[in-house]
């Protein structure tokens, strides 16, 4: 069975360049996408998705939230956090809440690509 | 105060703008990306679409530092060994200025005790202190460095009686003059045709949030002396 790739931000531009990528690497992964986290959890609750890369500033419900959200109904599914806006502070809280990984933006595609890689095989 | 407000200000200003710019350059890198994996690494437009993402991190880069001014990371203080930071960024820079005739001495009084400070944010304020020299001295010159333990501590009214460790680095340059030493630590001041203006004031910054000072003493013609009071820790006594 595919393993499910959910990658949200409401970002377009990144969104659809992170699809892209993960369509190109011929991997055998359902891929999707959502532009908030409304978006992300009404996917989630028709099907869920065995990792979520998650933007934290969003309009309406924030990355960090999804988070929690996803760690509380969906304990399986691992978070990979983004950010345009780090530090330290927020690298331990998403941490803390049970994030995978936590990347600054602009990040590395192949780096993150590898992320999932070793998540989802 | 007045110069405190300005620095949060624009240190919010600088967060929100590096902010809306980071999101875009995200998504214009991750799409490079893609495309330059599109093409043979000899194709030029693989090469083309390189040099977009060279940019993209060179621009990045600047905002980093916007990000450092606005919001340092927290201090992670240890003992550090005041002798080794600094033998550090003077290796770094050791070739630059050779090249330029420019001497170097540092004289650390002996028996010197460690410092307790984010190691890190130390370095990069001694880089940034190095370089002003080194840019103020076009000609060559001399940069100095001396550290003393003062028991007493009365430089910093809290820490009279618990003593300061004093970092003083100082050139033979072309000097500032009062008028620019009054704004010399405002982020985004600067004489330098190339400059940002962002090192001292991140300096100044980094220092507070370790909980030490920086003066400057300068004579046009003559050199610039910057003064770094650090407050003394017992090494058994980490607060």
């Amino acid at each position: 069975m595919a393993r499910r790739l959910l990658i949200v931000d409401d970002e377009e531009t990144l969104t659809f360049s992170l699809y892209q990528s993960f369509i190109l690497s011929k991997k055998d992964y359902e891929v999707a996408t959502a532009s908030s986290g409304e978006e992300a959890l009404d996917k989630m609750s028709s099907a869920p998705f065995d990792l979520i890369i998650t933007d934290i500033f969003m309009p309406g419900i924030s990355g960090i939230d999804l988070l929690k959200k996803v760690k509380s109904d969906y304990p399986a599914t691992e978070v990979i956090v983004m950010t345009a806006y780090g530090s330290d502070e927020k690298k331990d809280e998403v941490a803390g809440l049970g994030a995978k990984h936590y990347v600054e933006k602009p990040f590395e595609m192949k780096a993150v690509r590898e992320m999932v890689f070793n998540i989802l095989g | 105060m007045e110069r405190m407000d300005r620095l949060a200000t624009l240190g919010e200003l600088s967060a929100g703008i590096a902010h809306e710019i980071r999101n875009p350059l995200a998504g214009i890198k991750t799409s490079a990306q893609v495309l330059e994996e599109s093409f043979s690494p000899g194709d030029f437009r693989s090469q083309l679409v390189s040099r977009i993402v060279k940019e993209i991190d060179r621009s990045n880069k600047l905002l980093q530092r916007f990000f450092n001014f606005a919001k340092p990371n927290r201090p992670k203080p240890g003992f550090h060994s005041l002798k080794n930071i600094v033998d550090g960024v003077f290796l770094l820079l050791a070739p630059r200025l050779m090249k330029r005739k420019i001497e170097y001495s540092c004289e650390i009084e002996e028996g010197l005790p460690n410092i307790y400070i984010d190691e890190s944010q130390f370095e990069q304020v001694i880089l940034n202190l190095f370089l002003n020299a080194y840019d103020a001295m076009p000609d060559g010159g001399n940069l100095n460095v001396k550290t003393w333990y003062d028991k007493s501590g009365r430089v910093m009214a809290e820490q009279e009686s618990k003593g300061v460790v004093i970092i003083l680095i100082s050139d033979t340059g072309k000097g500032i003059s009062q008028e620019k030493l009054e704004r010399i630590f405002d982020p985004f001041y600067t004489s330098k045709s190339d400059g940002v203006g962002l090192g001292l004031s991140i300096s100044s910054r980094l220092l507070e949030e370790n909980q030490s000072k920086i003066e400057v003493n300068s004579v046009p013609g003559e050199g610039s002396a910057f003064k770094i009071m650090l407050p003394f820790v017992q090494e058994d006594r980490q607060e």
